[in-house]
């Protein structure tokens, strides 16, 4: 029996430690992207106000810049809404027909830029209508995020900035698709892989988010080509881009409610029916 | 005994500059600074392995609740906590390690420079290699791992520059 106790107070500290290295190791591998924002929500109620500091001091040195964005996005909107006052008003009635898309501004709080996996947090959240799923953009319409938790006054947005993120995307100009990603790195380099190698593409080129990307409305701009390769198997094109939106500077965004993504997302739910049931259906 | 008072207010100071701080300001991509492990570093001499695991794990946890990190801050501070000693013997004689106590410091460790750096490194050795998982980006992931060490070994060296100066006795 002392023998016992004593081999149990030889070897419980060793044991003791390789049990909370494995399920420390266990956990960290079973976190996915939500619970880890799940975890960061609960974070930003203990240091939000440090945060809020933080913005609050940055955004003073950005307020002339802001102004800038905001009337040159005034005065765009008012063109584009005296185009719409000279359409024909039946036209603008079909046009209304989709259900409505909602916007919500909101101020970015805290926006990491130097893990693999980055995260936004912003100022608004249940009680002003944000909802899980909300594409995140810039005032200028560029592509930053998507929300992946909402708290009563706060959410928290799953930044274009994340190796694990995929947007579905395309050449504006020649509609060739491909894959948009970020490799890690610098947070204005992007890349769009996956691309024909007939498709023509040049220096410039605007990439955007395909009709059916999961998290950002058709359109969105991703960024601009600055360079391509072809692949070894000579097949397909990598294109580095430059990120439109600059998440390096950015303190305001918009959220958008797109309903063309939800339906998207319930699609991809959906189980794929088995291929023989298929083959009857068509018989 | 002031000398324990003086650590705990020490470790008090680094988890806030780390917390408030450090975990808010982005530098750049490439760097990320874990300064908190200076907390491993200058625990004081002769500190049992359960009392290591404890801080250790204590340290990781409120790293990973405040970084939103599921579990890495406690694999790599845990690992450094607990082969704390064997990397002190390494560096310094038993008699120093095992001797009188108090926290580590130059005149009590002869190659206290070698300890601190091979500490940092190690740390930010396992928390990188955790937090990517893949050398899918093997180029971004070194040159984080060196630029964050550089920087988080400027940091820990302002800490413990700060910590001893206020020491009393050796």
């Amino acid at each position: 029996m002392h023998k016992l106790i004593y081999f149990i107070k030889k070897v419980y500290v060793p044991f003791l430690f390789l049990f909370i290295e494995l399920l420390a190791i266990y956990l960290y591998a079973s976190a996915s992207p939500y619970s880890q924002s799940r975890l960061l929500s609960f974070s930003h109620h203990l240091t939000g106000w440090s945060s809020a500091l933080f913005v609050r001091i940055g955004s003073y040195f950005s307020l002339e810049q802001d102004n800038i964005v905001l009337t040159e996005r005034i005065a765009e909107l008012e063109s584009r809404l005296d185009q719409y006052q000279n359409l024909m008003p039946e036209v603008v009635e079909s046009e209304l027909d989709l259900p409505p898309t909602m916007y919500v501004a909101a101020r970015i709080v805290s926006n990491s830029l130097n893990r693999s996996q980055n995260y936004i947090v912003i100022n608004k959240g249940i009680e002003d209508d944000v909802r899980i799923g909300m594409s995140v953009l810039t005032p200028e319409g560029y592509a930053v995020g998507y929300v992946t938790n909402c708290s009563q006054n706060f959410a928290i947005a799953s930044s274009i900035l994340s190796t694990s993120l995929k947007v579905s995307a395309r050449l504006s100009e020649d509609r060739s698709s491909g894959l948009a990603y970020w490799g890690g790195g610098d947070v204005h380099t992007f890349y769009f892989s996956d691309v024909t190698k007939y498709a023509q593409i040049d220096v410039g080129d605007t990439v955007e988010a395909m009709d059916f990307s999961e998290y950002f409305p058709a359109g969105t701009i991703i960024g601009r080509v600055e360079s391509k390769e072809l692949n070894e198997e000579q097949t397909m094109y990598t294109c580095r881009l430059r990120l439109a939106a600059d998440l390096s500077r950015i303190d305001n965004v918009i959220l958008v409610d797109n309903h063309q993504i939800d339906q998207v997302r319930q699609l991809k739910r959906e189980p794929v029916p088995p291929i023989d049931s298929m083959v009857d259906a068509n018989n | 005994m002031k000398n324990r008072s003086q650590y705990i207010l020490f470790v008090v100071v680094v988890l806030l500059v780390q917390v408030l701080l450090l975990n808010n300001i982005t530098f750049s991509p490439y760097i990320a600074p874990l300064a908190y492990i200076v907390c491993i570093i200058m625990t004081p001499l002769g500190s049992s392995p359960l009392k290591m695991i404890v801080v250790g794990t204590l340290l990781g946890l409120i790293m990973d609740l405040t970084m939103g990190t599921m579990g890495l801050n406690v694999i790599a501070t845990l690992a450094i906590a607990y082969f704390r000693r064997p990397i002190l013997h390494f560096f310094a004689s038993f008699a120093d390690v095992d001797g009188e106590g108090g926290v580590p410091t130059v005149l009590r460790i002869s190659r206290f420079h070698n300890y601190v750096v091979a500490m940092v490194v190690l740390h930010s050795a396992i928390f990188f290699i955790f937090e990517h998982l893949s050398f899918a980006n093997f180029g971004f992931m070194l040159l984080r791992f060196i630029l964050s060490t550089l920087i988080t070994l400027g940091i820990v060296y302002f800490f413990i520059g700060i910590f001893t100066s206020k020491l009393t006795g050796r």
